[in-house]
């Protein structure tokens, strides 16, 4: 199927110069310390803590509602470190999901609800299934795709995955279309999710 | 190189000479190289259907054509995830139950000339190979899989392939008859700690691979004795029933919590030692294909039993396989003969597995006993591609490299 | 991206009779045939560790059974351990000891399993020497190998040396003799093969006067007992603590030890992943060759059909019901660089089925290509679809085209009837189906017919019909599903783009057919 046109208002959102289409009713805490390198649409109710590091998302990422992007911390005997996020281009992170790794490349798909673990670092091209729980300080290597709770590596994606996911993203930004108003019925379900997470 | 040669000189050939030993079986699939201890791994045989996405068993079904896809996605699966090696120009070693079906073996054969462009195959029989990891010759072996239980007698090593016997007893049928007493003596505790029978839901959560779980943690084979009231018991309710095992809690999901009360977990496997409407089970097939073979190997048959199998790794049963051969034995009119059994130096699973290494580690005793590529391509015009003990093609002239 | 979520709803019909989504499918540029992974062959490139994303070469592959030296996975659960630290706090009993000590052991993130579970020594270096498990019975095991490769060593040699005197005996002129009594014949042979037993019996002793290894292996044969193992003594009485006994899993991580008790469970080494390359069986180019490097993506060779065959997808789920003409819409995009121009036909399967045999067993096989066997397993194809008709142009794939503004809208005269909309290198286009009984799913096939710019140079004569695709019933369908149709004629190199014109069955997964109409809408 080809990517459904996805209508938002356009008083809910909020356009950077770079193309960054970012919900109002998302948090970004630290924002000064968040980088979205362009064409990255935030859904409402996605988190990205900036404050506790740095994070830096690439082109054409797609986080969708409620997914929250979190540095990872690790323990020393001194006390605790928090490490600053990369996320490379072209990368999908689903509803719900809690993003915990220390890297993830280009071209990574991550499903709903999923829990990716402290430290996990995500090479390029792979694909973490939905309800998959990525336990902390895991690797996932290209073109695997993870699946389970704790997550197995399950499949290998097709050769072509950086084109299907680059075609994928993009078409994810050109179907996300501004109007001034949403029908009643989409209107009211984004004002849910706002209320929500105001609470 | 030199580093290495002294230590991998165990395995004579290069990397791209080794072979590749197959076990296939109905549930799990042992594969590895010759010259190696044990097995590189054992993979359960499914494979993901293409249509569907779902988990299919790889040899369950009619069709050749469905075989062959499927057991061609499972063979390239088992190279690229297990072997790591070249798949092509290979000699490969294939355990085969010589009471197996003869469409699995044609498109094994066909897959791994045609799809793989293997060098040579050989098919070596299970249970002779069976008694290689023993270094004996003779030997009644007694292989209790998944699907089934089949005996043949081995002495000097030559099967004596008219006292074969075979009943489809194994681990499926332990299976079902251990879902079928769940559903009957067991409960299950929700989530608001409530213990009710089973439930639908709860069947579905019942799958092969759980029971086989619940029946490899959970239950054992009992003695004859325990198992001897338990079937009074049942017959009538009047007679005391041994004392129960302690139940065991299985979580079947967050919610969920399974009750196995200990009758179940003591009689799942009695399935095996129960007759059957013909008046067979395990120690009585034993029997039959001890009563087949000439008079002078019979005592000879009872003192080296072989066991193996995966089922028969199940706590219990080799012990109470031995007790009602004893018993079994004499009730009829058969001689009293002294049962020993065999302990291989492996895992119950792997004994055939390491036969069939044995063998294929020693490219002298292999090479006449292989059907090579260009044989098989030649033979594939005549409509027979792979000598088998049971084509009359194979058994008319006197041929020595034909197996069995 | 479609193709990773329903990578089953389009698919193409490959030249062995499967039918794969266009991502599992390559297209050969040499055979110009569509491949797949049934029928090409694969061949493993380099092993590396999933976890360190380390290379590592075969002989060192082969002596750590594609495991990794360094990376473990938890025997419980499977996932990666990680190394931990834990200082030792200097002992307050012995206070000659102020020094803190660093001791590392395993453990596991995921389930909680650490190497001090089953009492595996803490390491004080944090990479390793972790005591590795021996298989039980190894010695006897590697006793047998030894004994059954001097056997079947033995049995050579009584052969051969059988052989050698046979056809030393046929020569002998008394042999020659008495070669018309077939009796006497066996005698001799008898005779002679005594003879051979009697001579490599003195081989060997001479052999094991030497002190070389013998031929004969001393090995004893295994003992039956009348007693075996029983059930514990507890077992009636005990309870079962399910954590404590391993399920199947756990104990066929290690095939060779197979624990029963947790308490035995060892770490495992990390199994290799492999990168893999794909080769075309019919003229021995590859058609896929992944970078050396583990952690990249890149590709040195990919003939992906993704990246040569028109992308056909569903824009939009269509609700069916029986009776009722419904509209899909489709998308055709372009990958290739050059304008491509394409028309859809009715795909007739038997026709092309029979096509597919008739090319196997035409095609003469070389002398060490083996045919693969073809498939087929066409699911029953939707009769009333409405094609639409007439020729389409895709405007070649431009990866510019995102940055600039270029509008090349109006450079094609589309016909609305066909075209519904165009962008890029992508048009739209409606297909009219009209399901005819309720099923799950309802499939429908057409041909894709394209022009395709081969820019390589080939020896292959090529059926080069630039210019519009010829339409109509009466299209010629002998080259259906298969390339140019092979002829011996003009085999001349060429180095210049050439266009030839292929056919690629299409077919697709519309979705369950409902009764009637208002039960779709409902």
């Amino acid at each position: 199927m080809e990517v459904q046109d996805i209508l938002y208002p356009k008083a809910q959102y909020i356009e950077t110069a770079t193309g960054n289409r970012v919900s109002r009713a998302s948090i970004l805490c630290g924002s000064q310390h968040i980088v979205l390198s362009g064409k990255v649409i935030v859904l409402s109710g996605a988190i990205i803590r900036g404050d506790l590091a740095n994070v830096r998302v690439g082109r054409h990422c797609f986080i969708a509602t409620k997914a929250v992007i979190r540095p990872p911390f690790k323990k020393f005997s001194k006390g605790v470190a928090f490490f600053p996020l990369h996320i490379g281009d072209h990368v999908y992170i689903g509803e719900g999901s809690v993003v915990n790794a220390a890297a993830i490349g280009s071209y990574v798909h991550i499903g709903k609800n999923c829990v990716i673990g402290r430290r996990c670092v995500l090479k390029d091209c792979c694909h973490i299934a939905d309800n998959t729980v990525l336990p902390p300080e895991t690797v996932v290597p290209p073109f695997a795709i993870m699946s389970g709770s704790p997550a197995y590596h399950v499949a290998d994606l097709p050769e072509a995955t950086p084109d299907l996911m680059m075609d994928y993203t993009r078409s994810l930004y050109n179907h996300f279309i501004m109007v001034k108003e949403v029908q009643a019925d989409k209107n009211k379900k984004s004002d849910s999710t706002a209320k929500l997470v105001e609470l | 190189m030199p580093l290495y040669e002294s230590i991998s000189s165990l395995t004579l050939h290069d990397e791209k000479h080794t072979t590749v030993i197959f076990d296939f079986g109905s549930a799990y699939t042992k594969v590895g190289f010759a010259g190696e201890t044990g097995p590189r791994a054992i993979v359960a045989s499914v494979v993901e259907c293409p249509d569907t996405g779902n988990n299919v068993p790889v040899f369950e079904s009619s069709d050749p054509q469905i075989l062959r896809r499927r057991i061609t996605l499972f063979i390239l699966k088992i190279y690229i995830r297990c072997l790591l090696v070249n798949p092509k120009e290979r000699r490969i070693v294939v355990v085969e139950n010589l009471l197996g079906s003869s469409i699995i073996k044609e498109t094994i054969a066909c897959v791994l000339f045609r799809h793989f462009e293997m060098v040579s195959v050989s098919f070596v029989p299970s249970h002779l190979v069976a008694l290689l990891t023993l270094g004996v010759e003779t030997g009644l072996v007694v292989d209790i899989g998944y699907s089934e239980a089949s005996v043949i007698p081995v002495f000097g090593g030559v099967a004596i392939l008219n006292a074969w016997q075979a009943l489809p007893l194994g681990a499926k049928a332990m299976q079902m008859s251990l879902k079928a007493l769940l559903e009957e003596r067991s409960s299950v505790i929700g989530e608001d700690g409530e213990a009710t029978s089973l439930q639908d839901s709860d069947l579905q959560l019942l799958t092969s691979q759980r029971l086989e779980d619940i029946l490899v943690r959970c239950c054992f084979v009992s003695t004859p004795e325990r198992s001897e009231r338990l079937h009074q018991n049942k017959a009538d309710r009047s007679n005391e029933p041994p004392p129960p095992p302690p139940d065991v809690l299985y979580p079947l999901s967050g919610e969920r919590t399974l009750k196995i009360s200990g009758t179940v977990r003591e009689m799942a496997a009695e399935v095996l030692f129960e007759t059957d409407a013909d008046n067979l089970c395990l120690p009585s097939i034993i029997l039959d294909a001890i009563n087949k073979c000439p008079v002078d190997v019979r005592r000879e048959m009872t003192a080296n039993l072989v066991v193996v199998g995966g089922t028969a790794a199940m706590l219990g049963l080799k012990k109470r396989l031995l007790q009602e051969l004893r018993l079994q034995s004499t009730r009829g009119d058969m001689a009293p003969y002294t049962f020993k059994l065999h302990k291989p130096p492996v895992p119950d699973n792997c004994v055939t597995w390491l036969g069939g290494c044995l063998l294929g580690s020693t490219e002298a005793g292999l090479a006449p006993r292989s059907v090579t590529r260009e044989q098989y391509l030649a033979a594939c015009k005549s409509n027979a591609p792979m000598p088998d003990w049971s084509s009359l093609v194979y058994n008319t002239q006197h041929d020595p490299r034909a197996p069995a | 991206m479609a193709h990773l979520f329903d990578a089953n709803l389009v698919r193409l019909l490959c030249s062995c009779g499967l039918m794969k989504p266009i991502t599992g499918i390559y297209f050969c540029r040499h055979c110009v045939k569509l491949r797949c992974s049934n029928c090409v062959s694969h061949e493993l490139d380099m092993r590396y560790c999933p976890n360190c994303l380390e290379n590592m070469p075969a002989p060192e592959a082969r002596l750590k059974k594609n495991r990794c030296g360094n990376c473990f996975d938890c025997p419980s659960c499977g996932q990666s351990l990680s190394t931990r630290l834990s200082i030792q706090s200097p002992d307050p009993e012995q206070p000659s000891r102020s020094i803190q000590r660093k001791l590392y052991f395993l453990s596991c993130s995921g389930c909680r399993w650490t190497s001090r579970d089953v009492n595996i020594p803490d390491q004080t270096v944090a990479t390793g020497g972790w005591p590795e498990q021996e298989p039980p019975n190894k010695e006897r095991i590697l006793s047998l190998l030894e004994h059954y490769r001097a056997v079947a060593l033995r049995d050579k040699m009584d052969r051969e040396r059988k052989k050698q005197a046979a056809a030393r005996v046929k020569k002998s002129p008394a042999s020659f003799l008495r070669s018309g009594d077939a009796g006497a014949d066996k005698l001799s042979s008898v005779s002679s093969s005594l003879a051979s037993a009697k001579k490599s019996l003195a081989a060997i002793n001479t052999y094991a006067h030497k002190g070389d290894t013998p031929l004969t292996s001393q090995l004893t044969p295994a003992e039956a007992s009348e007693e075996v193992e029983g059930l514990p003594d507890d077992i009636f009485t005990e309870p079962v603590v399910l954590a404590q006994v391993c399920s199947v899993e756990q104990r066929l991580r290690s095939p060779e030890q197979q624990p029963s008790q947790s308490s035995s469970l060892y770490p495992l080494h990390k199994h290799m992943l492999v990168k893999r390359s794909l080769r075309c069986r019919h003229c021995e180019h590859n058609l896929s060759k992944p970078e050396y490097n583990p952690s990249s993506i890149k590709f040195k060779i990919q003939l992906g059909a993704y990246y040569h065959v028109p992308d056909v997808r569903l824009v939009r789920p269509v609700p069916l019901s029986v009776g009722q003409e419904a509209r899909v819409e489709l998308s055709l995009c372009n990958p290739t660089p050059h304008l491509m121009p394409l028309a859809l036909l009715p795909f007739l399967p038997h026709l092309t089925t029979a096509h597919i045999d008739a090319g196997v067993t035409a095609s003469s096989p070389g002398p060490r290509f083996i045919e693969v066997p073809t498939e087929s397993c066409l699911p029953e194809l939707c009769t009333s679809v409405t094609l639409p008709q007439g020729q389409l142009l895709l405007a070649p794939r431009d990866d510019t085209a995102e940055y600039g503004d270029a509008d090349a809208h109006n450079s094609f005269k589309d016909d609305p009837q066909v075209v519904t909309w165009r962008r890029a290198n992508k048009v739209g286009v409606t297909v009219c189906v009209t399901p005819e009984a309720v099923t799950d799913a309802l499939y429908i096939g057409f041909l894709l017919r394209y022009d395709y710019t081969n820019n390589m140079i080939s020896a292959s004569s090529g059926l080069s019909s630039v210019g519009p695709v010829s339409l109509g019933p009466s299209a010629d369908l002998s080259s259906l599903g298969s390339g140019p149709p092979s002829g011996p004629s003009s085999l001349t190199p060429s180095v210049e783009s050439r266009t030839v014109t292929l056919n690629v069955p299409v077919i697709i997964k519309l979705g369950a057919v409902s009764a009637s109409a208002s039960e779709s809408t409902a």
